[in-house]
């Protein structure tokens, strides 16, 4: 009976034994087997999934602390093909609150290719339209409708500029593909877009780890004041209107560093609206006439002549000249402004009444190397190097090029037949302002990265004049300014300053109605805080700089004296003396 | 037992991996709210926003003869508030705690180099 109990028990075993054996055989033939590799191919594929985390884009601040670049959430609406139920209550939902064809819709939904999992429906959804679709799906969801499901939507970041189209100019924009085109955006891309990290982002939970750190894109802090750039826009923009200009440009600078306070021009884009740039702007250079258009300035340049003159010894401020209303320069025949004789000047009244023929008379005295060499230091025909895209180089013809005449010796001394752009000038005039020493313009004032900051030390872009130059050519202007240009002038401040009136080339010689009038102009005389440039582009109400771009620039000088606190010449001197 | 012990750690593996999710899931939120209420109240103090505000509050422009200056020994104009925040960033980006990256063994490994203390 015992054995009998063994018998049967070693057959069960044995049953047991085979059924296990076969059991695993048959798991090691599932798993060997040639779909065993398919079956894992699409576990894997579930496992997780490779995610790129874009940093955020750095913010841009003025000076002040003032968000002038930031993000804010807009969303990617897409449905899920495999989630979704009712694809016709999906089109027609989405059609209205997204404003597209309830047909193209419908069909994207119902005619997409069968390995699709996901169809992006539209991108940059604004959040108060997905709060819209969220409560409408939550609500149809509470009351056992699922006709909705599969609609999702993931969230990323935009571009958004809070104050429009303020600095436009500056600042560039951002379009939809991450990319910055001009300004700051363009110039310093690379810098607040960030980098990219790709990560495998597991779905086990088991698997779970730790995603690398995406440091957001740099933040910068610019030089800008933001309070000052709008009322420098609002100036121009009214000077255009009051003066009937086509387009303008002004610049606020410090001549001491270079920090470029304000630079305001006409037309400008609202940021938030970028697509609007070709019904704006024919070309890239009107983007930012101030840096991205080089013009025949005119007389502005007359105070680079006389510095040059002044420091060469050539003449002194009281260096007499017999203007007889005209000069020959390489065989042609330079007129004054009014075509009028001034008799005897000295220099102080030759840029107080702004002679050409006196100008074409100093820069014969100097000869064309000393001249243009001093042009040439003065960084004429040469980019600014201001960290902004898009600047224009400008011309100046030398001899030895093929299209300089001897005449042009005469004629570049007042500024017709060399081309500069408003910071250019700008740039030149701040040895004048500076002691003799040219800064180089720049927008950022730091930078934000990692909680640490780096500020952007201001640069030198050489000595073209002597100290004692600067002084003597700085009262000579004040006083020419004085005596001339009364619509320039801010009252308790010394000012610097010379006007512009430049006749507009034209394929047939000089245009006799349309003028660019420009003033440059800096303050206070004993020690400069601000330099100003005005550019009105043909204005019709008067073609003299005098009678516009002066009055313009004494606006902002006086905005910019309240903004940056400068107290008058007297209450400072006052205080200076304790 | 060893099954329980096991049990028991890949199931607290399991909730922490599921909490590592839901906290970056609310990493990204807070990080994009922040972005836009940033936005949001920038757009409420811009330039023509506070323009537009202190006119209707009967406020209007200063002129320069208006002004009367002080001079302040030893004043010093504050530094904008993103310039002084710069500084004390570095303390949101410190590293996950060990408990949440350490494997079981790397602990008994960690634990028996320290004595079990």
């Amino acid at each position: 009976m015992r054995q009998q109990y063994a018998i049967r028990s070693l057959v069960l075993v044995i049953g047991f034994v085979l059924v296990a054996l076969a059991v695993i055989a048959q798991m090691l033939r599932i798993q060997n087997s040639a779909q065993a590799k398919i079956f894992l191919s699409q576990g894997d594929q579930y496992s997780g999934e490779f995610s790129m985390f874009y940093p955020e884009r750095g913010e841009i601040y003025d000076r002040n602390g003032h968000l002038l670049a930031g993000n804010r959430t807009v969303y990617e609406v897409g449905v899920s093909l495999s989630q979704m139920q009712n694809p016709e209550a999906l089109a027609l939902l989405l059609g209205t609150y997204l404003g597209k064809a309830h047909n193209e819709i419908y069909n994207q939904l119902t005619n997409s290719p069968k390995s699709w999992e996901y169809i992006v429906v539209q991108d940059y959804v604004g959040d108060e339209t997905v709060a819209a679709l969220q409560k409408i799906m939550q609500q149809r969801e509470e009351a056992d409708d699922y006709s909705l499901r599969g609609l999702g939507f993931k969230p990323h970041f935009q571009r958004s500029y809070p104050e429009n189209a303020l600095a436009s100019n500056v600042l560039g924009f951002v379009t939809r593909d991450g990319r910055g085109y001009f300004g700051i955006e363009e110039k310093y891309n690379d810098l607040l877009a960030g980098n990219p990290v790709q990560v495998w982002v597991p779905t086990d939970p088991n698997k779970a780890s730790e995603i690398p750190r995406v440091p957001n894109g740099t933040t910068l802090v610019l030089t800008l004041n933001r309070d000052l750039q709008a009322k420098v826009e609002t100036i121009l923009d009214d000077s255009l209107s009051k003066y009937g200009a086509e387009n303008g440009a002004i610049i606020v600078m410090n001549p001491n560093n270079g920090e470029i306070l304000a630079m305001a021009t006409t037309p400008r884009l609202d940021l938030n609206n970028y697509t609007n740039y070709f019904e704006l702007y024919d070309n890239g250079s009107q983007y930012n006439r101030a840096i991205g258009m080089a013009y025949e300035a005119g007389s502005v340049v007359k105070i680079l002549t006389m510095a040059a003159a002044l420091d060469t010894g050539t003449v002194t401020p009281e260096t007499t000249f017999i203007d007889t209303g005209s000069i020959e320069v390489g065989g042609i025949t330079v007129w004054n402004w009014n075509r009028q004789p001034w008799g005897q000047q000295n220099m102080t009244e030759c840029l107080q009444h702004s002679l050409n023929v006196c100008m074409a008379w100093i820069s014969s005295q100097m000869g064309p190397q000393t001249f243009y060499g001093y042009m040439e230091r003065f960084g004429l025909g040469h980019q600014t190097g201001i960290d902004l895209s898009g600047e224009a180089l400008g011309r100046l013809k030398v001899p030895g090029d093929t299209d300089w005449y001897p005449v042009d010796l005469g004629t570049n001394a007042f500024g017709q037949g060399v081309t500069i752009t408003p910071l250019q000038l700008l740039m030149s005039a701040s040895a004048i302002a500076n002691d003799g020493r040219m800064v180089t313009p720049h927008v950022l004032y730091a930078m934000l990265r990692d909680g640490h900051q780096y500020n952007v030390p201001s640069q030198y872009a050489g000595s073209p004049i002597k100290a004692q130059t600067a002084e003597t050519l700085n009262a000579m202007l004040a006083v020419s300014l004085e005596q001339e240009s009364s619509l320039a002038l801010l009252p308790g401040y010394r000012l610097a300053g010379k006007t512009g009136t430049a006749q507009i080339p034209t394929p047939y010689g000089y245009s006799e109605s349309q003028t660019n009038a420009s003033f440059i102009g800096w303050g206070p005389v004993d020690d400069p805080q601000f330099m100003v440039y005005v550019w009105l582009q043909k204005p019709s109400a008067s073609i003299w700089s005098s009678e516009t771009a002066a009055p313009v620039f004494a606006q902002v000088a006086e905005q910019t004296v309240i903004m940056l606190n400068i107290p008058p010449d007297l209450v400072r001197n006052q205080y200076g003396s304790r | 037992m060893i099954a329980a012990l096991y049990l028991q750690v890949t199931a607290r593996s399991a909730a922490a991996g599921r909490e590592i999710q839901e906290i970056r899931v609310q990493i990204m939120a807070v990080q994009r709210a922040n972005a836009d209420l940033e936005t949001q109240l920038a757009g409420l103090t811009s330039s023509a926003e506070m323009q537009r505000r202190a006119l209707a509050l009967g406020y209007r422009p200063v002129k320069p003869g208006e002004l009367d200056y002080v001079a302040v020994t030893g004043f010093v104009a504050p530094e904008p508030a993103i310039l002084r925040a710069a500084k004390d960033i570095s303390q949101f980006s410190l590293p996950l705690p060990p408990e949440y990256t350490q494997s079981l063994i790397e602990w008994f490994d960690d634990r028996i180099k320290s004595g079990g203390k």
